[in-house]
């Protein structure tokens, strides 16, 4: 009797051991997939295959959740939230996610980067990953595909040529006064510029290379020494032109009410031109945008900032995976697995996609775009887009023209510099608020800057800015 | 001559059997049909409640969705001076309302799902805020089209506020505009965001949904265009609750009748597969049975003209058939033979007629008997002539006057006769004796039965040398519940002898005899008898206890019918 309880006993520890290895072995990733306008029809088709492909590649399991994600209005935002919440409130937890979706929650990455995700360290480079880094950790891995930006203005090219504008003479945001001026009359019913969004100032990728630690400090050029860029001359120069190009009408009204792309308005026949980011792709990203060919004009020099650093895509694991090797290695395939990119972005060859003779690729005979299964609008959200296919009709050279602008990118001065912001956090605190308040305004010609610069300026003074430029001084002179 | 061809009508078997096939499918055929438009309709009308079901709380939920906009609208307020020039020191905090209202909005559209874009109007400018995932060019356009239609209202000074419609580039949009202070608030919807839950729910056989307004106009330009476009569609109606507009969904009739398609193509191929078996039966049965049967026809009309003697037997056929034309061939051969046997018995009737004749006429007996009378003329016994003329003119008159069938008694008078003929001619006296019942007198007997066995017992006698006796016997019996007439002929000669009696007994057929004249007369008798009685009369041949000859006849009692008329 006692030995067969005991041997009943070892049997069911012996069944609960391999349930568990069992468990162990059976990891499932949950993953989102972003896209834009809606969750194509053939999403569950593409979600089996990637997690056929996955399995395949490294033995893990995963499943593919797609979700809307939108920037273009705080009503996106919200319904991101609540689509987010919806998910969190069914027990859905990304375990691999962007860090557009969730800003915190992210697991340290360091030891499973060194372990499982050399590929990704050897892709990024050691200085960026030390410049991702937040308290000496690295909590999220940045893009591939986009880390440097340069900032032009993008125009419609049928009007450029039509209304014969030198896009040679055209080198800084000051020789566009001239072009406008001299453009006003041809359309009264059409604005002339825009922000790349309407709620957004028209130069913030721009400024970027200007301001070293936000929100304020510009290091002023073959100098150490930190200043208030919102203070400077240039500045004030820069939104009473643009004030200017609003009194004359060169702008849509309005552009507070809601965040229009400014290649809506370009679609929809109300706008000339508008202020975009630029790099290799950009002409043809926007000409589709717009549904018109459109032509883009750098009004700088590829730099690589801290904003540009920031702002580009970052993955992290949640800190709540069960299984975080896993996830790591599934964060490494995304980075350089090609098939897998392609998949994600454009579905499963032969039904959404055929490779065409020249290497790019189109619809197949009979898809169109109206009638395309899967088709992801929004592969920038993907870390490295230089391994996937190019679509037809776009330079088939673009990956290795991007991959070239981000290592020719110059390289802005003092970005390793580490600002500790412990000592003047209410202060940068009241800064982003009064910036909030005034610089879109200002930024998109809105308002006069005889009035508002001023106001600004001063609360900006009773909020600590002299301070805080004092904090960065002393702490770069430190370290520097 | 009945002829043989055969018509189709409604005694032929082919007509009969193509006027059954008819009464037997066409009924059926009309049943089916009636059956079939039947189902239908009521197929009909179950798939419109279905697909009206199916649609209904997409319309309810429409309904809902128009109806929460204009609540929401109906409690909306713009403060219209926002949109008016504003001094510079007042700018910064009207494009801070202008992002609070916009974000305001934004965050109830995103509630108010369907929405396009809510709108305000101040009678000279428009401005809206379109809901997440518009395109902003198709919104502008709609605007500037509403703003229109808004003027319009207004020169025309209409107040209606319900929901109305406008068209923009063949896409119709329903808006609600609401007087407020200021101008008008509303909001539109564009078709397709209406009816986008709907569409996407990918119902099976929805081919396509459209609005209808209260005057039944199709919202759709094409089918406007072209309201016959809507016959290949399945069409149901469903109104929107509390709103002036109706949704015409067009079904894929071969989605919708797909189960009655199913069933009735299942019918239908039944139906062609019984019809087709009924043919292949109806090919069958003229291969197995028609074509035989006209086959048959045929060769029997060739039989009767005599054109082949024989039918050919084709082993393919039916066996049924087969055993037909073996019995046909059968009968063909015992009809020849039959035909043969009639022909050969009529030979034989006629030679025996002959026979009869020959021995009825005898030209060698009549002559010698003139020549006894020329004798006794010549030796001047005219006693002897007459008698002897008498007996020749009984002779005659006994010949010429009867033909096959006599009384008894006028036979035994002219056998009588006979002998006494005989007897003077011979010279020599013959014993002839009858022991003959009364009542078998009259009996009718085959001319010359009697006669010819005295005669042949006379012949005999005129070469013996003792007196030949001959008696003759003649009665009634019963044999078998059946009268019959026996007649015995015996004499005293020395008989039949064994072959003659052997010969005599054989049933040949043969009219000749064994020995001169003799044989002849009894055959002639044999066959007479079996002419006139088949097999009822029996005749034998033996010698007696004397060693005499024996005959025996026994013939069915017939009364003699009066005055000698002539049987067969």
């Amino acid at each position: 009797m006692r030995h067969t309880i005991f041997l009943t006993g070892l049997c069911m520890l012996w069944i609960t051991g391999l349930c568990r290895v069992q468990a162990q072995e059976e990891v499932t990733l949950t993953v989102p997939i972003l896209f834009e306008r809606a969750i194509p029809a053939d999403m569950d088709e593409v979600g089996e295959a990637v997690g056929k492909l996955v399995e395949e590649k490294i033995g893990v399991k995963v499943n593919l959740i797609a979700i809307l994600y939108n920037t273009s209005s705080s009503t996106a935002d919200q319904r991101q939230r609540s689509e987010l919440d919806l998910l969190e409130k069914k027990g859905i937890i990304f375990d691999v996610f962007p860090s557009a979706l969730y800003g915190k929650g992210f697991l340290p990455l360091d030891d499973l980067l060194k372990e499982d995700g050399k590929e990704i360290l050897e892709l990024i480079g050691e200085e960026r990953m030390e410049l991702c880094k937040e308290g000496g950790v690295t909590w999220t891995v940045p893009s591939v595909s986009d880390y440097a930006s340069s900032f032009g203005i993008t125009m419609r090219k049928d009007l450029v040529d039509e209304w014969q504008i030198d896009l040679e003479a055209i080198e800084t945001i000051e020789d566009l006064d001239e072009v406008f001026e001299r453009i006003a009359g041809e359309d009264p019913e059409m604005a002339l510029v825009c922000s790349f969004r309407t709620r957004r100032g028209f130069v913030d990728r721009m400024k970027a290379t200007k301001i070293l630690v936000d929100p304020i400090c510009e290091k002023e050029e073959d100098s150490d020494r930190f200043v208030n860029y919102y203070a400077t001359e240039e500045y004030r120069e820069m939104v009473s032109m643009f004030y200017r190009w609003n009194q004359k009408g060169y702008m849509p009204d309005t552009m507070p009410l809601q965040n229009l792309t400014g290649s809506s308005l370009v679609e929809s026949g109300t706008l000339f031109s508008y202020f975009s980011p630029c790099k290799p792709s950009i002409e043809y990203e926007e000409s589709i945008s717009c549904g018109r060919k459109m032509v883009t004009i750098p009004l700088m020099e590829p730099m690589v900032t801290a904003y540009s650093l920031k702002s580009t895509v970052h993955w992290g694991i949640n800190e709540k995976c069960e299984d975080p090797k896993a996830a790591m290695q599934f964060l490494n395939l995304l980075y350089t697995d090609a098939e897998l990119v392609n998949l994600m972005i454009y579905g499963i060859e032969g039904v959404h996609y055929e490779i065409q003779e020249d290497g790019t690729i189109d619809y197949p005979e009979g898809v169109t775009e109206e009638n395309i299964g899967y088709q992801n609008t929004q592969p920038w959200f993907l870390p490295n887009q230089l391994i996937s296919y190019v679509w037809k009709g776009n330079d088939p050279l673009v990956w290795e023209k991007t991959k070239k602008f981000n290592e020719e990118a110059k390289w802005q001065e003092g970005l390793d510099f580490q600002f500790d912001t412990q000592n003047v956090a209410k202060e940068m605190e009241q800064l982003e608020k009064i910036l909030k308040k005034y610089t879109y305004a200002l930024e998109s010609g809105q308002v006069d800057p005889e009035i508002y610069l001023p106001m600004m300026l001063e609360e900006m003074e009773k909020a600590g800015a002299e301070r805080v430029i004092e904090e960065v001084q002393r702490q770069w002179d430190t370290d520097f | 001559m009945h002829k043989n061809k055969i018509r189709l009508g409604p005694r032929s078997m082919k007509g009969r059997m193509m006027l059954w096939m008819a009464v037997f499918l066409l009924p059926i055929l009309v049943i089916m049909m009636i059956c079939s438009t039947v189902t239908m309709r009521s197929y009909e009308r179950q798939m419109q409640a279905y697909v009206q079901q199916m649609v209904a709380p997409f319309a309810a939920e429409m309904d809902t969705v128009l109806n929460s906009a204009m609540r929401y609208v109906a409690g909306k307020t713009i403060d219209f001076s926002l949109f008016e020039e504003t001094e510079a020191k007042e700018k910064l905090t009207a494009i801070e309302k202008m992002e609070k209202l916009g974000d305001e909005i934004s965050g109830e559209l995103s509630v108010q799902e369907g929405i396009d874009a809510v709108f305000w109007w101040n009678g000279e400018k428009i401005w809206f805020v379109q809901n997440y995932n518009q395109s902003y060019a198709k919104n502008r356009t709609a605007s500037l089209c509403l703003m229109e239609v808004l003027e319009e209202q207004s020169d025309q000074k209409s107040f209606y506020q319900g929901y109305q419609l406008f068209e923009v580039d063949d896409t119709y949009y329903l808006f609600l505009a609401l007087d407020v202070r200021g101008g008008k608030i509303g909001c539109w919807f564009s078709e397709y965001s209406l009816m986008e839950n709907l569409n996407s729910a990918k119902l099976d056989g929805l081919e396509k949904v459209v609005f209808q307004d209260s005057d039944g106009n199709l919202l759709d330009g094409e089918l406007a265009e072209n309201p016959r476009e809507m016959e290949q569609y399945f069409v149901s109606n469903q109104e929107l609750g509390s709103n002036p507009f109706s949704i015409v969904a067009l079904w894929d009739k071969k989605v919708i009748f797909k189960p009655v398609y199913s069933l009735v193509k299942i019918v239908m191929w039944c139906l062609i597969a019984a019809y087709g078996l009924f043919v292949a039966y109806l090919f069958s049965v003229q291969r197995s049975v028609m074509r035989p049967l006209g086959r048959l026809v045929k060769v029997i009309g060739q039989v009767k003209k005599g054109e082949i003697s024989e039918i050919e037997v084709d082993t393919k056929e039916p066996t049924e058939m087969q055993g037909v034309f073996y019995a046909m061939n059968d009968m063909i051969q015992e009809v020849k033979n039959l035909k043969i046997r009639v022909y050969e018995e009529q030979i034989a009737e006629q030679e025996t007629k002959l026979q009869l004749y020959q021995l009825q006429l005898r030209p060698h007996f009549f002559l010698n008997i003139l020549n006894s009378i020329v004798s006794f003329a010549r030796s001047k016994d005219y006693q002897m002539v007459q008698k002897m003329t008498m007996f020749l003119a009984g002779h005659c008159r006994y010949i010429l006057y009867h033909t096959w069938y006599v009384s008894l008694e006028d036979e035994l008078a002219y056998t009588q006769n006979y002998v006494n003929m005989r007897s003077i001619q011979s010279g020599k006296e013959s014993f002839y004796s009858e022991d003959v019942e009364e009542t078998v007198l009259g009996a009718k007997i085959p001319i010359l039965c009697v006669q010819i066995f005295v005669e042949n017992a006379m012949k005999y006698a005129a070469n013996a040398e003792e007196q030949i006796k001959i008696y003759v016997h003649a009665g009634k019996i019963q044999r078998e519940q059946e009268d019959k007439l026996y007649i015995m002929i015996d004499d005293t000669g020395k008989g039949f002898s064994e072959e003659q009696i052997r010969k005599l007994q054989e049933d040949d057929g043969s009219t000749h005899g064994t020995e001169g004249d003799h044989g002849i007369g009894i055959v002639n008798v044999k066959q007479r008898l079996k002419i006139l009685y088949g097999d009822c009369a029996k005749i034998s041949f033996s010698n007696n206890e004397k060693g005499g000859a024996h005959i025996e006849m026994e013939v069915p009692f017939w009364e003699k019918i009066e005055g000698g008329a002539r049987e067969r």
